[in-house]
């Protein structure tokens, strides 16, 4: 288990897991035009890559699709249910995949947003500044 | 009052900004109530490139060249990217007038690309439609009155 | 686990299709979408033709209550100006994109617009996508009047003036 011995800098830690870079990009970039406080977006393809990260820093916010190769987005917010310490973490959904059937799926898994691709970087700006934590 | 293809930026508490005729144009309002900058652009076309002479005399007339030098223009009287407001108002398919061609619509994509190329991100769109809007923007406390004819259709 | 499903008539489902790369390419590219007839898409062409280079084929699966297959084919420097409206970026600096972030690029607008056409089409049932592979062509593009092959389909559009193909095929899941 990692400890955080380190000072962190002011403002958030996000994690963007998405098999697509320019997504990852994309996301990255809106993150920082918001003027919500942010102080590493960190970025990984997958779930197996994202638990990685979760367990090697302090992350606040999630923002993870759905299917990807190695480990699917469902299949890494199932793993972060296992992990007491991660709970506060906000997750969010960003997926083409807005079926019934989907939603249903990771409705248990508390997930705190789901947003649609495609999606304007407004959405993406209104979701962030909806889930941030407040004073963080 | 903006004309066509021309923009505006006023920094006075009691300054007004109007534009007419928005059939397919776009006006681009911008506002930064921290430094109190608000700043209007009319433009007409989406893409420059159809005549670069007309784009070096009267930038306004196109989003690529319009949009980043209303951004240039706010920032140089104090605003901030991050601070603007940014409302579009306008793009409407005005019948029997850019026809097959979509302007209204291009004009609108146009927009909101050039935007956040420039990092800036967008508060609120009247836009579409077939009406021909006027727009009437307060600098002081940065409200947009959007009217077709006497009808108030839209206030930010 | 879905129950199957017979695959919907191909033709039937072009619209929708159409409807999801029309969201997609304006959400998330700021491209402006033209239907193409025939002609059209053989102006547009010769548009693509004039500027040269390759073209990008964004091919992905997916798998329900019926199975398919989505490609996208459009000309390299489209796929290249997409991406720089997706990143905020100017598109006139070519030298900036390698060719591994325009096929990446090119995929997840495959990927999107597959996904959007299932989601809009069929949001009440689960479909599984897989990763998109993205492929260079470089023989010419040509607008071909055969009827297409039963559970197949092609869309003709254009994206900012310059041509987009794109296939479906359905069968049972």
């Amino acid at each position: 288990m990692v400890t955080d011995t380190q000072p962190r800098s002011p403002g958030l830690s996000l994690l963007v897991v998405d098999d697509s870079a320019m997504m990852r990009a994309m996301i990255k970039r809106v993150a920082n035009l918001t003027g919500v406080a942010i102080a590493t977006v960190y970025e990984a393809s997958n779930g197996v890559e994202a638990l990685r990260l979760l367990e090697a820093h302090p992350i606040d916010v999630l923002f993870t699709d759905i299917n990807m190769p190695e480990m699917t987005g469902t299949e890494l917010l199932r793993e972060v249910e296992k992990h007491p310490e991660w709970q506060r973490m906000i997750r969010v959904i960003v997926s083409t995949d807005g079926s019934q059937a989907r939603r249903e799926e990771v409705a248990s898994l508390h997930a705190h947003a789901y947003v649609e691709k495609p999606f304007r970087p407004e959405v993406m700006r209104d979701v962030l500044t909806q889930v941030a934590p407040t004073g963080a | 009052m903006v004309g066509i293809g021309e923009l505006a930026v006023g920094t006075q508490q009691q300054d007004v900004i109007i534009t007419h005729a928005l059939g397919s144009c776009i006006a681009v309002c911008v506002w930064d109530p921290v430094a109190q900058v608000g700043g209007l652009l009319h433009f007409l076309l989406p893409e420059s490139k159809i005549n670069l002479q007309r784009a070096v005399q009267q930038p306004a007339t196109y989003a690529d060249t319009g949009v980043p030098l209303l951004i240039k223009e706010a920032l140089e009287r104090g605003a901030l990217a991050t601070r603007m407001q940014v409302h579009l108002i306008g793009g409407a398919e005005i019948a029997g007038g850019g026809g097959a061609f979509n302007v209204g619509k291009r004009n609108l994509l146009a927009a909101r690309n050039l935007l956040w190329r420039h990092g800036v991100l967008i508060k609120g769109e009247e836009v579409g439609g077939s009406l021909a809007r006027t727009v009437h923007m307060d600098v002081g406390p940065g409200r947009i009155r959007i009217t077709s004819g006497l009808d108030l259709v839209r206030e930010f | 686990m879905s129950s199957p499903k017979s695959p919907p008539p191909v033709p039937d489902v072009l619209p929708s299709l159409e409807a999801a790369l029309t969201e997609v390419a304006e959400q998330s590219f700021c491209g402006f979408v033209e239907p193409c007839s025939p002609d059209r898409f053989g102006e547009l062409l010769d548009v693509a033709r004039e500027s040269g280079g390759d073209w990008l084929r964004a091919h992905l699966g997916f798998a329900g209550p019926f199975r398919g297959e989505l490609t996208v084919d459009l000309p390299e420097p489209l796929a290249k100006s997409l991406l720089a409206s997706c990143l905020g970026l100017d598109a006139t600096d070519d030298s900036q994109f390698s060719a591994v972030v325009v096929e990446d690029g090119a995929g997840e607008l495959a990927n999107m617009i597959c996904g959007t056409w299932l989601t809009r089409s069929y949001g009440n049932l689960r479909f599984d996508l897989k990763p998109p592979r993205v492929e260079r062509l470089q023989m010419a593009l040509t607008v071909s009047n055969a009827a297409p092959a039963p559970g197949a389909g092609v869309l003709l559009t254009g994206i900012n003036d310059l041509p987009v193909r794109v296939g479906l095929s359905v069968q049972e899941g």
